[in-house]
């Protein structure tokens, strides 16, 4: 089939590829808190790390609904977006946050006040877990689950959603945990560093195949790589998600000595990678023109 | 049931672009809201060199995205094919917008009703009357002029295409001028690969 390169065109009366517009930074920064602070949960939750699950929680439960309620158009009626269990990721992702805040704010309680019995504290525990995972990969969903996008269309978007809540998670867990209970513990410490490290390389792969994918699905797809390695979001993703997000981060894990500034530049230097990956995704996705040219 | 659809031939459309202007008339439709419109395209190089025009609409799929991406069931299917938004339920979260292969969805923003279509800050009486039918915050869409075809006219683009470019009808009726057209001229679909099965044709 003869295929043409388009342009990208704004309003203009002309065919064209298209950008997407109608989700930008703020929904971005909903799943944003709402990865890392599941990641933060998760990873916390092996440890029975009261801060890390605390501060995992409010931000799933505070930070990510702040940033929705600042996106949607009619905010008030956000219980409606409940009613898609049957079809939509959004409302899929809804349920899983409202048990995640409800059983993950009961164990944590627990975990302070004792209040449970064992049984129902691991009922409460693995309904928080699987809550917890699900906020974490539900973006990817919600993305990919998009026919219109050739840049999100792929099956591996929920695998990156929840690599990058995962290292958001340990790097947090990093970084709170070093001076309280990662000092008694130098082995979980080295684990915890060791996992940094592969999921920062997992990630590093996982990006280059799904850009690789992207670029090879469409005219669109490629249009969008184009955009995001060579014309006006390089200056963006090159810097933040690339060198910052990942090269800095791994020199920092490998190469300097543990200390809490640099477990500070450590969590800065991911976290920087992880939402202008999030930015940048939704900046960079192009509709297809409606008709191909070779119809005519 | 019918099931309406519509056929745009595109060795007829001229680019005039009477349709969008009878959209907004008909609709009332906001300041950067159309529902319809007709975009161009150079075809070849010089001297071979033409232009296209195309018509673009809410293609009212069958298997539509956007009615499945939405989390408030807002967006629905009349019995008659007809895609609609339900303007109290809907949360404008964009959910839809982002799957519409064609990009034909609009969020409505308060500011459009603010500053008006001449963006003076001042209401004419016709935007005035109009703007009542929609809900600032949500997302909008071409409804094939539901209440005229609920009352057994055409939709406003399709009585005012000059050249009839546009042909509205009943694709289950074998004897429908669209559906006659469709299969006389091997009528196709927009972005067909993503079957979402669009209830619009083009025919050249």
């Amino acid at each position: 089939m003869h295929s043409k390169i388009y342009e990208l065109v704004g309003d203009e009366f002309e065919l064209g590829y298209r950008r997407q517009e109608f989700w930008g930074w703020k929904i971005a920064f909903a799943f944003f808190f709402g990865e890392v602070g599941a990641g933060l949960f998760f990873i916390s939750a092996f440890y029975s790390f009261l801060l890390g699950m605390v501060v995992g929680w409010i931000m799933v439960t505070v930070f990510k609904p702040a940033a929705l309620f600042m996106h949607l158009g009619k905010p008030l009626r956000a219980w409606r977006a409940i009613m898609g269990l049957g079809h939509s990721w959004i409302s899929r992702g809804l349920l899983a946050s409202i048990l995640f805040t409800g059983f993950g704010g009961i164990y944590l309680l627990n975990l302070y006040f004792k209040i449970l019995s064992q049984p129902l504290s691991t009922v409460v525990f693995v309904v928080a877990m699987l809550a917890c995972i699900v906020v974490m990969i539900y973006l990817g969903f919600v993305l990919s689950y998009s026919p219109s996008i050739p840049l999100w269309e792929s099956g591996l978007m929920p695998i990156i959603s929840l690599t990058y809540g995962l290292l958001g998670g340990v790097t947090l867990v990093l970084l709170f945990g070093y001076q309280t209970f990662l000092t008694a513990n130098p082995e979980t410490f080295k684990l915890l560093k060791a996992l940094e490290l592969g999921l920062v390389i997992f990630c590093a792969v996982l990006l280059a195949s799904f850009l690789h994918g992207a670029a090879y699905a469409s005219d669109a797809g490629r249009k969008s790589v184009s955009c995001l390695l060579k014309e006006d979001l390089a200056k963006w993703f090159i810097p933040s998600v690339i060198l910052v997000g990942m090269v800095l981060t791994l020199l920092l894990i490998n190469m300097a000595p543990v200390s809490v500034a640099v477990l500070v530049a450590i969590a800065v230097a991911e976290l920087i990678g992880d939402v202008g990956l999030k930015i940048l995704l939704f900046k960079a996705a192009i509709y297809q023109p409606s008709l191909s040219h070779s119809r005519f | 049931m019918p099931r309406w659809g519509m056929v745009f031939d595109l060795k007829r459309c001229i680019g005039c672009n009477a349709c969008t202007i009878a959209c907004k008339q008909e609709n009332t439709t906001p300041d950067r809201v159309l529902w319809t419109k007709t975009v161009s395209e150079e075809i070849g190089t010089y001297p071979n060199v033409t232009r296209a025009y195309i018509p673009l609409i809410c293609n009212h799929c069958e298997d539509a995205p956007c009615e499945r991406v939405c989390p408030t069931k807002a967006t629905y299917t009349r019995e008659d094919g007809i895609v609609m938004v339900d303007e109290n339920k809907c949360i404008g979260c964009g959910a839809c917008a982002t799957a519409c292969p064609y990009k034909n969805r609009y969020k409505l923003h308060q500011e459009q009703f603010d500053r008006g279509l001449y963006r003076s800050g001042q209401l004419t009486p016709f935007e005035k009357q109009g703007y009542g039918r929609f809900v600032a915050g949500t997302t909008v869409k071409c409804t094939f002029c539901h209440e005229r075809v609920d009352a057994g006219l055409e939709p406003a683009c399709v009585i005012t295409c000059p050249t009839e470019a546009r042909i509205f009808g009943d694709l289950d009726n074998p004897s429908s001028k669209a559906r006659r057209i469709i299969q006389a001229r091997k009528g196709y679909q927009p972005l067909a690969q993503h079957n979402t099965k669009p209830k619009v044709f083009y025919v050249e």
